[in-house]
């Protein structure tokens, strides 16, 4: 399949995805679509045989009552009253068990998209996968509710549903044209102004999404914060009440009429055109049929088949149900193109002949060449040629101001994105040449905004590595030498206790705490094999005396003697105890050595920590915010 | 009762805010929708029987009224497709809006209190409950309605024929039995659909992404994933079908009624005591009760249900009345004064949280003179953000009181106290709006004043992370529901708090809870000098005073006052050389980071 750029899958069409939804139900589970399939097909032909064994036993009636109830034509009304009472009888199991088939392949096949979903998540190697705004569009439909209104399932399910009545009206049009071609051809008109018609309404409301989206969207990401307890305190300082109400009320009905209008002028149009069509149409026909009846120029069954015909024609309602079926075919489209841009980013992510790493890589080194960045869409590399060779071993210290590129150097050196320029070699190995994967395994990080998982204490420590998980004592001897085991055995259930406030029994944890979590992960992801060994700000959410002591401890650690270490952080009391520091400014390095080497080299480095360090000096009068905005001044004091 | 009666009485109430008569021919047209098969049965039983009697003008009349009829139940279904969503988006809003104001009206130690979460989730997930209700009121009236004049009908004609919806009653049962058990079944696998989404969204999330791929947990999540997916959707398969058969027996069950008494019809048709009419009447009278029934009995489940959801909201409300009358219980509320004289006091104050066994913070007695840069230590736990929220009103105190110069400040209009206050916290809310309304909500009133937002991002030395952003204030922040915005770090979000809590040049106590956490020492400095001078300017001019929390002692030592808090209580208060001399906590952490630059 060519790509297509930049498509939109919120847009909706009528059956646009419906056949592949249909396609991805059988294909999903056959048994049961075809089990669903059938009932609706029954409860499609049901009520058109049902009308016409009805007409026959009422047509039948008076000539049987004129026989006294007796002789020929009474046994014909006792034949088509069984007939009758068989098909009501039979009638009554399918909805029930269409409904119980229907639920279940709805379940089955949302489980089966959103785990898709998720596979195909993961399958590109790399971040920039998620940088497309394609990736973005296509998860942000199928997110919210997996098991909801939006999704393939619940879609093809009510599809079902309402397939049926809309079927009936197509027996009705045979009907009527089984007994005139002229009536079969009115039928049809009505029929189809109906179904296209109020189908196309629909779809004018359900552009509700898309058309009012710029003002609906915010007005619901107000509406839900304004609710949260995260920003309750900022909500009530500021005032918010009113502002907050004016967006997802007036605001949002502001733009909401506009959309008002142009259903409004639709619909008008189609009442309008469907009084004259099956009003007149319908007028006319009856007019003349019961005229017939009367006269005894029509048989009464004939009369009531067309009568009931025509009830079953004009019953083919529209409503919330096919709005439901349209949205969720248009997410089948949208998984389907996240599967494809996933499988396609893979294909460029695979390397063709990888070169094998030793596992205990890098033995002796890692090396940057070069090495540039550039986020796709932006107009200046945030790497602008880094040469930096990292020993392996060694504890080296990141530093820079705030946006120099720190965290982005991170993101190359553990391979989660390939440089736009210059290399990463490991060992001498290009890695480019190795399979990202298994590079990525060997990194280990503490991000800033590492994963609080709605999971047990156990597994945010055990999910460091997976394949380790069951290993109670390794994850146990992770968890004390980052000092968070005493904050599990305090925690009630211990290692057992839920870190999710929103689950019952969960508890939530403090920043603090749970930075120690996160440590104990890293160094869990070090215990089941990772050689590198990345923490971005470890100590921010901790108080003084625990950052004082941490990354003291780290260094020490007999555990993490062969492993890289490299340390991100604005604290320049923990970043001198690393052995060698490196400045990023901008993009580049700037400045590398030891700390002493660096005060000495009286540059960047010495200026900064001259700067922290004159924050302390008894001495001076630093401390007066009037004079601190220099700089220079400062360094010069602090030396 | 009463309180199911108070909450139809609301949402009619706001149903009617739709406008009176829109609301009327909204309410008019589901009643006939629901009846019109009534109708329809007469029309043609009488139309029969005309044929059946050769009566030629009689049946011209009723067919054409037929058609007719048939065809304006079409016209009325389409003109609902445009108006009966256009009510409930109206409603929608407004009850938006209420929840909304409701909320915020609460102080914000109510709104986290879990029996108020509850109902805020639920109401959450409900936001159509009024509309609902007044829909399932309508709809359980018009169709109990229906039944009634039904079951007159079919008794006039023969008193056996009321033994019919004794049939129906099996089938009541089990649908209320159907509709009770899905609700249960979302409770009971509530917990396992919210662990599961959350699993979902963290393996498919673009900010975890780099941990899932480190780590190598893709498998592991997807499988235990699956696993919880998986029960909660046997659960719900199992549910399905146990409630099913007995669904599906009484629906035979009343079959087999309709078929004695569709037999019984035609019997007395050939026996000369029905026409023909009569027997099409009864036969779709008799058919249409197991609709009727069927629908009651899932209408009540679900008119139960809503009535729940909006009974929460009316709780809710009734707590903001009962706070409203706590608050003023001592007397008439004031406005905030317009400047300090003295500054603001704490007599005698200690909290504790509901549930909590020790005080967060026990008998404080503290002065923050005015016009003074107050700074808050000490290790985490030590109340410093249980005493900031003290002093900006979003808590009660359990014992003691707070003064402002010397008017108690529980006397002080909440709003107006808000209106005289500031704040940059350090869990600060992330506002994915436009950039000009993510500083600006700091001052509504203002929010539009392109300059005076400028000048916030400038005192907050956040220049450079509006620069960076592709149309400056006008750019969107954030992604999370599609507008395309920058997502921003750590430290830039920061920086846009700290504007927002500058958009107000001279409140009257200003606090900063870590606002610097995310930022370099250089970004720090910049904050700090462009900041104090603003600072000092209110203090100046109404008395302001300043309260800085933070665990950088190279900022807190040029505070005026020093506070340190140890377990909830002030162990150590004055100038910074004032406690070196003193030789206490304060000093000894601050040595020990000090140490760290020697």
């Amino acid at each position: 399949m060519p790509a297509q750029p930049t498509q939109q899958p919120t847009k909706l069409k009528p059956g646009d995805g419906l056949w592949l939804a249909l396609r991805s139900a059988f294909t999903t589970a056959p048994a049961l679509t075809t089990g669903t399939a059938l009932c609706a097909l029954v409860l499609a032909i049901e009520p058109v045989v049902f009308a016409l064994a009805t007409a026959h036993l009422v047509g039948s009636l008076p000539a049987a009552i004129e026989a006294g109830g007796v002789g020929e034509a009474a046994d014909r009304v006792y034949r088509l009253l069984i007939l009758a009472c068989a098909l009501f009888g039979f009638g009554r199991i399918i909805p029930t068990l269409q409904g119980t088939l229907a639920g279940r392949l709805g379940r089955r096949m949302n489980g089966e998209l959103a785990r898709r979903v998720m596979v195909a998540c993961q399958t590109p190697v790399h971040l920039d996968h998620f940088d497309d705004p394609d990736v973005q569009a296509a998860i942000s439909l199928v997110r919210d509710d997996t098991t909801g209104v939006g999704m393939p399932g619940t879609a093809i399910s009510g599809f079902f549903g309402v397939i049926g009545p809309k079927l009936s009206g197509l027996g009705g049009v045979a009907v009527l044209a089984s007994y005139s071609l002229l009536f079969g051809l009115g039928g049809l008109l009505v029929y189809v102004l109906l179904l296209v018609g109020m189908l196309r309404a629909l779809i004018l409301l359900a552009g509700t999404d898309v058309a009012a989206r710029a003002s609906f969207l915010p007005a619901e990401y107000l509406r839900t914060t304004a609710l949260d307890v995260g920003p309750a305190r900022e909500l009530r300082v500021f005032g918010l009440s009113s502002w907050v109400r004016g967006r997802v009320g007036t605001n949002y009905l502001a733009a909401m009429r506009k959309l008002w209008r142009r259903r409004d002028a639709f619909v008008l149009g189609l009442a309008a055109a469907l009084l004259v069509t099956t009003g007149g149409l319908g007028a006319l026909l009856f007019n003349y049929l019961t005229r017939e009846a009367a006269t005894g120029q029509l048989s009464l069954t004939t009369f009531l088949a067309i009568f009931q015909a025509c009830s079953l024609i004009v019953s083919v309602n529209i409503n919330g149900e096919d709005l439901h079926a349209m949205h969720g075919a248009a997410s089948m489209k949208a998984i389907l193109e996240l599967e494809r841009l996933a499988a396609a980013a893979r294909e460029k992510d695979d390397v063709p002949h990888p070169v094998a790493l030793s596992p205990l890589a890098p033995e002796r080194e890692v090396r940057f060449e070069g090495l540039r960045l550039r986020h796709s869409g932006a107009d200046h590399d945030v790497l602008r040629g880094v040469d930096l060779v990292i020993p392996a071993g060694q504890r080296l210290a990141l530093v820079g101001l705030n946006g120099a590129g720190k965290t982005t150097l991170a993101t190359v050196l553990s391979g989660l994105r390939p440089p736009t320029g210059g290399r990463v070699l490991v060992d001498g190995v290009d890695l480019a040449t190795v399979d990202p994967t298994l590079w990525q395994r060997r990194v280990a990080v503490l991000s800033q905004d590492f994963v609080h998982y709605p999971l047990s204490a156990y597994d945010n420590v055990g999910l460091g590595a997976p394949e380790l998980i069951g290993d109670r004592a390794a994850v146990q001897e992770a968890a004390e030498r980052a000092g968070a085991a005493g904050i599990i055995s305090r925690l009630e259930g211990g290692w057992d206790a839920v870190l999710s406030p929103t689950l019952a029994g969960g508890i939530d944890l403090s920043g603090g705490q749970w930075q120690r979590i996160g440590l104990a992960r890293a160094l869990f992801a070090v215990a089941g094999g990772a050689r590198v060994l990345v923490l971005d700000e470890p100590t921010s959410a901790l108080d003084v005396r625990a950052e004082a002591a941490l990354f003291r401890e780290l260094i020490a650690m007999p555990s993490l003697q062969d492993i890289t270490v490299v340390l991100i952080s604005h604290r320049f009391s923990s970043v001198r105890q690393a052995g060698r520091i490196v400045v990023l400014d901008d993009g580049v390095v700037t400045e590398d050595g030891t700390h002493a080497e660096l005060v000495a080299a009286d540059g960047r480095y010495a200026s900064l920590f001259a700067f922290q360090a004159a924050l302390f000096n008894d001495t001076g009068d630093t401390g007066d915010t009037d004079d601190s905005g220099d700089l220079d001044d400062l360094a010069v004091q602090g030396a | 009762m009463r309180k199911g009666w108070n909450a139809l009485r609301y949402s009619v109430g706001l149903v009617a805010r739709v406008g009176r008569w829109r609301a009327a021919v909204w309410a008019l047209s589901l009643i006939l929708l629901q009846n019109v098969g009534l109708l329809g049965a007469l029309i043609s039983a009488s139309l029969i029987d005309a044929i059946v009697e050769r009566n030629e003008p009689r049946a011209v009349v009723l067919g054409i009224s037929m058609a007719l009829l048939l065809a304006s139940v079409q016209v009325v279904l389409c003109l609902l497709l445009s108006f009966q969503p256009k009510v409930e988006e109206v409603v929608l809003a407004r009850f938006d809006e209420e929840l909304v104001a409701t909320t915020l009206a609460l102080p914000a130690h109510l709104h986290a209190a879990p029996e108020v979460q509850d109902r805020l989730e639920q109401l959450r997930q409900q936001r159509s409950a009024p509309h609902n209700l007044t829909y399932a009121a309508l709809a359980f009236v018009s169709l109990a309605a229906n039944l009634i004049v039904s079951v007159v009908l079919l008794g006039s004609f023969s008193l056996i024929l009321l033994v019919l919806p004794l049939f129906g009653l099996p089938l009541i049962y089990a649908r209320g039995k159907q509709t009770r058990s899905f609700i249960n079944l979302q409770q009971e696998i509530a917990q396992d659909r919210r662990l599961a989404l959350g699993l979902f969204r963290t393996s498919t999330s673009a900010a975890q992404a780099d941990e899932v791929r480190l780590f190598g947990m893709g498998p592991t999540l997807i499988s235990r994933w699956q696993t919880v997916r998986v029960r909660a959707d046997h659960r719900a398969d199992v549910v399905g079908v146990q409630t099913a058969v007995p669904v599906a027996a009484a629906e035979v069950f009343f079959g087999l009624g309709f078929i004695g008494a569709l037999t019984l019809i035609v019997r007395q048709a050939l026996r000369g005591e029905a026409t023909t009419g009569d027997v099409l009447l009864l036969t779709s009278l008799a058919a249409s009760l197991t609709r009727l029934l069927g629908g009651l009995a899932g209408i009540s489940g679900w008119l139960g249900t809503v009535m729940g959801t909006v009974q929460r909201y009316l709780w809710l409300r009734e707590r903001l009345v009962q706070h409203r009358a706590e608050l003023t219980a001592e007397g008439e509320l004031v406005p905030a004064p317009t400047a300090l004289r003295e500054g603001i006091r704490l007599v005698g104050v200690t909290h504790t949280y509901a549930g909590a066994e020790r005080p967060a913070l026990a008998d404080v007695d503290l002065h923050l003179p005015a016009g003074a840069t107050v700074a808050l230590v000490g290790e985490n736990g030590a109340g410093k953000s249980t005493l900031t929220a003290l002093l900006l009103g979003l808590l009660d105190p359990s014992e003691g009181h707070v003064q402002v110069d010397d008017l108690p400040l529980r006397q002080i209009d909440p709003v107006a106290w808000n209106d005289a206050t500031s704040v940059v916290l350090q869990d600060h809310a992330k506002f994915e709006l436009v950039t000009q309304e993510t500083v600006g909500i700091g001052l509504v009133p203002r929010i539009d004043d392109r300059p005076l937002v400028q000048a916030a991002v400038s005192r907050a030395a956040a220049d450079s992370v509006v620069n960076d952003l592709p149309e400056g204030l006008d750019s969107p922040l954030g992604t999370s529901y599609g507008q395309g915005g920058r997502d921003l770090s750590g430290g830039q979000w920061q920086r846009l708090a700290v504007a927002r809590g500058l958009m107000r040049e001279t409140p009257l106590l200003l606090v900063m809870d870590e606002p610097t956490a995310a930022l370099d020492a250089q970004a720090e400095s910049e904050l700090f000098s462009s900041y104090s001078a603003a600072a000092r300017r209110a203090a100046g001019a109404t008395g302001g005073i300043t309260v800085l929390v933070s665990h950088r002692f190279s900022t807190v030592r040029s505070a005026d006052l020093i506070v340190v808090l140890d377990q909830g209580r002030v162990v150590e208060q004055g100038n910074h050389g004032q406690l070196m001399a003193l030789g206490g906590l304060y000093a000894e952490l601050y040595d020990l980071q000090a140490s760290g630059y020697r």
